[in-house]
């Protein structure tokens, strides 16, 4: 692949600001503009002090070119970030809700493009941001303790921190997965039929997703007990001629192995 | 192996050497075991290290006169009850590097040879203990507050640990970078 190794499998925290600056903001004009027809999106016209809401990218754009104000959102108020810090602090097991997916990189930005438009002084609101930030970390370090083969859990999690954590996980996770799958037996099956297929609200699409990602299965178990499975254990001498049928599955297995070994 | 067809590291763990026992004498080839000469042959009962890829087969029945195999596979070095234990006792501070580079592959491939579940919760607890140690180090590479110096853990890491150390490091290292041009 033409990637480098460590950006196969996972984003760059560019590549992650990036998408973030598709969040829509509200913004206040201060010079008249046009409806701008742009490819999947149209910029609504403009008019002086007349809120309106635009993607994140546009806001910087127009900021820099000082054509507007940028209305911060309502979770970044120093207040907001209060409260958040303190729903953080008093459920150390769980992520607060409070802040957004992309809390992160829409925070830094804005602090980036718009310090003036803050509601409080810009070093409170990045010092709360701070806080907030190492207190969710003690959480996805302690998380990482309870780290299972089967799926992780991590409601409320933002993007930029999902990113950072993801190479570690998924390569312990399959690591785990590995040498599960290597003792594999028909208890082990008869409780993969009973993992959660939905064990998020379904409220939140990220959340949800997430716990897809996570929650793969050890994949072609039948196979391997079939074939793998304690074979000295056996007396009889095992067949070699029973994996005939199931090429295919096997193929599989290997490209999808190599992805996650590349990561 | 047709699963792990084309990774390398499950090749390098299948080249690992495990003690067996052999069930049989085999002639001319004595001079496998260390300081005999080439006429000789292997005698029945003789212990030798032979690589995973051939203890295997060799172990296995392959003929009504052999049903148990030409060798007996006796527990590989790095999955004794000693080492095993002194894992559980603290997992984080058992040198894996210096019983084998590929502890953890060797460990799958020995799993599914005995399919021990002991083992298996065994050597998972003690992957979870470690990687939890090997994500700390990989985020603060210059702490202090571990208070220990990180190099002396890192040479215990096996193969697997360390390509985990580097994936998480590389993670850390991105955002950081990421943090320090916006500011």
């Amino acid at each position: 692949m033409a990637l480098p190794p460590k950006q196969i499998g996972t984003f760059l925290p560019s590549e992650i600001s990036f998408l973030a600056e598709n969040t829509k903001v509200t913004i206040i004009p201060r010079q008249a503009l046009d409806s701008v027809d742009l490819i999947g999106l149209k910029l609504p016209s403009m008019r002086p002090m007349r809120r309106v809401e635009v993607p994140l990218w546009v806001a910087i754009i127009l900021k820099k070119q000082s054509r507007c104000n940028i209305v911060s959102p309502a979770w970044l108020s120093e207040d907001n970030l209060k409260k958040a810090y303190e729903a953080e602090a008093s459920n150390m097991t769980r992520f607060s809700d409070k802040l957004p997916w992309e809390w992160i990189e829409v925070g830094e930005l804005v602090l980036e493009s718009a310090p003036d438009d803050l509601s409080s002084a810009p070093h409170v609101i990045r010092n709360l941001l701070r806080d907030i930030r190492e207190i969710r970390q003690a959480k996805v370090r302690a998380g990482l303790r309870g780290l299972e083969y089967t799926y992780m859990q991590l409601d409320h999690i933002g993007a930029m921190e999902l990113n950072e954590i993801r190479p570690f996980v998924t390569m312990t996770m399959n690591e785990l997965r590995i040498l599960q799958n290597s003792v594999e037996n028909e208890e082990e099956q008869a409780a993969e039929g009973m993992l959660p297929d939905d064990v998020d609200d379904g409220s939140d699409m990220d959340d949800t997703f997430e716990t897809r990602e996570y929650s793969a299965p050890p994949r072609n178990s039948s196979h391997f007990d079939d074939s793998v499975g304690s074979r000295l254990s056996r007396p009889p001498a095992p067949s070699y001629d029973d994996d005939g049928e199931d090429d295919d599955d096997e193929l599989e297995m290997d490209e999808s192995y190599l992805h996650t070994i590349n990561r | 192996m047709p699963s792990r067809y084309y990774d390398i590291d499950d090749f390098i763990a299948d080249g690992q050497k495990i003690p067996c026992i052999f069930q049989t004498a085999v002639p001319e080839m004595g001079y496998l075991e260390h300081g005999r000469s080439e006429s000789t042959d292997i005698r029945h009962g003789a212990r030798l290290e032979l690589p995973l890829w051939l203890a295997e087969p060799l172990a296995m029945g392959v003929s009504d006169e052999f049903p148990n195999g030409l060798v007996m596979v006796s527990t590989p070095a790095p999955f004794t009850s000693k080492i095993i234990n002194a894992l559980k006792a603290n997992a984080v501070n058992v040198d894996l590097r210096s019983l084998t580079m590929y502890f953890f592959r060797l460990a799958q491939r020995w799993l599914e040879l005995t399919g021990d579940h002991t083992l298996l919760a065994q050597i998972s607890a003690a992957f979870k203990e470690r990687a939890v140690v090997v994500n700390d180090y990989a985020y603060n590479t210059r702490s202090t507050s571990l208070m220990t110096d990180s190099s002396e853990f890192m040479g215990k890491l096996d193969d697997t640990e360390v390509k985990l150390y580097k994936a998480a490091h590389v993670a850390s290292r991105q955002f950081k970078k990421w943090v320090s041009i916006k500011k």
